[in-house]
């Protein structure tokens, strides 16, 4: 019974009714696979590697230190980067994350419920002033108005609120706020000095390190990020999850921190 | 790196579409055919996630899918652990932002019937399915391809939700473009040059796909009439 055509009669009627019907298992197949695939994938969590829940500007030395893992052949992590406020949401919800490292101290009640102890500082990186590869530094942060400073937004990223904090601290903060460009984070910050879309970032050493074309000027003072390391992992994974954490305080894990500019403070 | 993360988004996008279908179709259909009252609320919801930044949503469904919630806390239970940052959170992520194409889509397909055809063949005592599958798809065909191509190119494209509820899927696989925003928060972000082009080839290539098939279809009607 198709609107442009007719059917033909005997067994051209019977072969067209096999076909509707071979056609419509098909469809009800794959419409049915669909959903079965969907239940499958929803399954296998007691069994998946252990996930670390990281801030943003350590993705390069965690990326590092995962493939080391799977160059030695020992168990792989899973990795997931992002934002420390969006990183504490998800763990929240209930996020598989086993071990979550923030770029700043949490309060006590901004701990996830399922947070284990006391943190371990990872890493530290203080705040610094950058400009683009050849440009003049800024004296210090006195010197900053009349020129185009990018920064994190300090609503999104704990480098923005440090930035701020500086900025208020040395007395510059209402002069440049209305100027300010503000990055989703300090790495999209940092992108717009290499473009010469903005003059100086506020951003960590570490990033001046990872991006290309960047040049550390002077620090800002006592501001700097505080990469802490929380053990957030279920009961039946917790030993699991602390033996990894250890091997992130050896001495090949130091040294790759230390390459990517970051300090070690242990 | 980049053939496994092609490899995921294609895979994610896939099923994104395949499991909106069963939902899409008779939605489509009621809202194309059938007037009703709430319809325009109807209307309204199956379009939020058009509107809304995909962020949101994908802060909407790290609240519904998370241990603490009834939805999240049922489900927890049935599967044993938590549909966070599994494939399946992925494939939602990507149907709900694609959901509102594929229905506008195959809902403009399905308006485009003649409504007396499909009358006459269920005079004629054929079943709403057979009605269904024999005229209506038929004669829909080429707006419902191109329905399932704008979804999936949604699927694919998808980065804000899935990035909220499945950034890094078991195994440290990741979708397309949450590869890119990886290498982009890296030191060298040229290293995503070769995953955007392959995101181009592959969109290209599902464009390309849509246009012959709809061609296609346009000639072999053509030819009947």
């Amino acid at each position: 019974m198709r609107a442009s055509g007719t059917a033909a009669p005997g067994n051209g009627t019977e072969r067209a009714t096999r076909s509707a019907g071979a056609g419509r298992r098909a469809l009800i197949a794959v419409l049915l696979g669909g959903w079965v695939l969907l239940a499958c994938a929803c399954g296998g969590g007691a069994d998946r590697p252990l996930g670390v829940f990281a801030a943003a500007s350590l993705v390069d030395v965690l990326e590092e230190l995962r493939a080391g893992t799977r160059a030695a052949g020992e168990r792989v992590f899973d990795l997931h980067v992002a934002g420390s406020e969006t990183l504490l949401a998800q763990v929240r919800a209930g996020a598989p994350a086993d071990l979550l490292v923030v770029a700043r101290p949490l309060t006590v009640d901004e701990r996830p419920a399922s947070a284990q102890g006391e943190p371990r500082v990872l890493a530290t990186s203080p705040l610094v002033m950058a400009v683009a590869d050849g440009d003049p530094c800024p004296g210090g942060p006195e010197a900053l108005s009349g020129r185009r400073v990018a920064m994190a937004d300090p609503a999104l990223a704990p480098a923005g609120r440090y930035a701020r904090a500086a900025l208020q601290r040395h007395g510059v903060w209402d002069a440049l706020e209305g100027g300010l460009l503000l990055g989703r984070d300090v790495r999209d910050a940092c992108s717009w000095v290499v473009l010469h879309e903005a003059d100086v970032v506020l951003c960590y050493a570490a990033d001046v390190t990872a991006v290309e074309g960047l040049t550390a000027c002077a620090a800002l003072g006592e501001e700097q990020a505080r990469y802490e390391l929380w053990v957030v992992a279920p009961p039946e994974r917790r030993g699991a999850a602390r033996a990894l954490a250890a091997t992130l305080f050896t001495p090949p894990a130091r040294a790759a921190l230390r390459a990517h500019g970051f300090d070690t403070p242990w | 790196m980049v053939i496994e993360a092609l490899l995921v988004s294609v895979q994610v996008a896939a099923l994104a579409v395949v499991v909106s279908l069963p939902v899409a179709v008779p939605l489509a259909l009621c809202l194309a055919r059938r007037s009703f009252r709430g319809k325009i609320l109807v209307e309204t919801v199956v379009a939020l996630p058009l509107v809304l930044p995909p962020v949101v949503t994908g802060f909407v469904l790290l609240m519904l899918l998370g241990r603490g919630t009834l939805v999240g806390g049922k489900l927890t239970e049935v599967f044993g652990a938590s549909l966070l940052f599994t494939p399946a959170a992925a494939v939602l992520a990507a149907a709900i932002v694609a959901f509102p194409l594929l229905v506008r889509t195959l809902r403009v397909a399905f308006e485009g019937v003649d409504p007396q055809l499909e009358e006459a063949a269920s005079t004629l005592g054929a079943t709403t399915w057979r009605t269904f599958t024999r005229v209506t798809l038929p004669l829909a065909w080429h707006g419902v391809v191109a329905g399932l191509v704008l979804a999936f190119g949604r699927a694919l494209g998808e980065f804000g939700a899935t990035l909220v509820v499945a950034g890094t899927l078991p195994g440290g696989r990741i979708t397309a473009p949450v590869a890119v925003y990886r290498m982009l928060l890296s030191g060298d972000p040229w290293r995503a040059r070769g995953l955007v082009g392959g995101l181009v080839i592959v969109a290209l290539l599902t464009t390309a796909c849509a246009e012959l098939l709809v061609r296609g279809g346009r000639s072999r009607r053509g030819r009947r009439a």
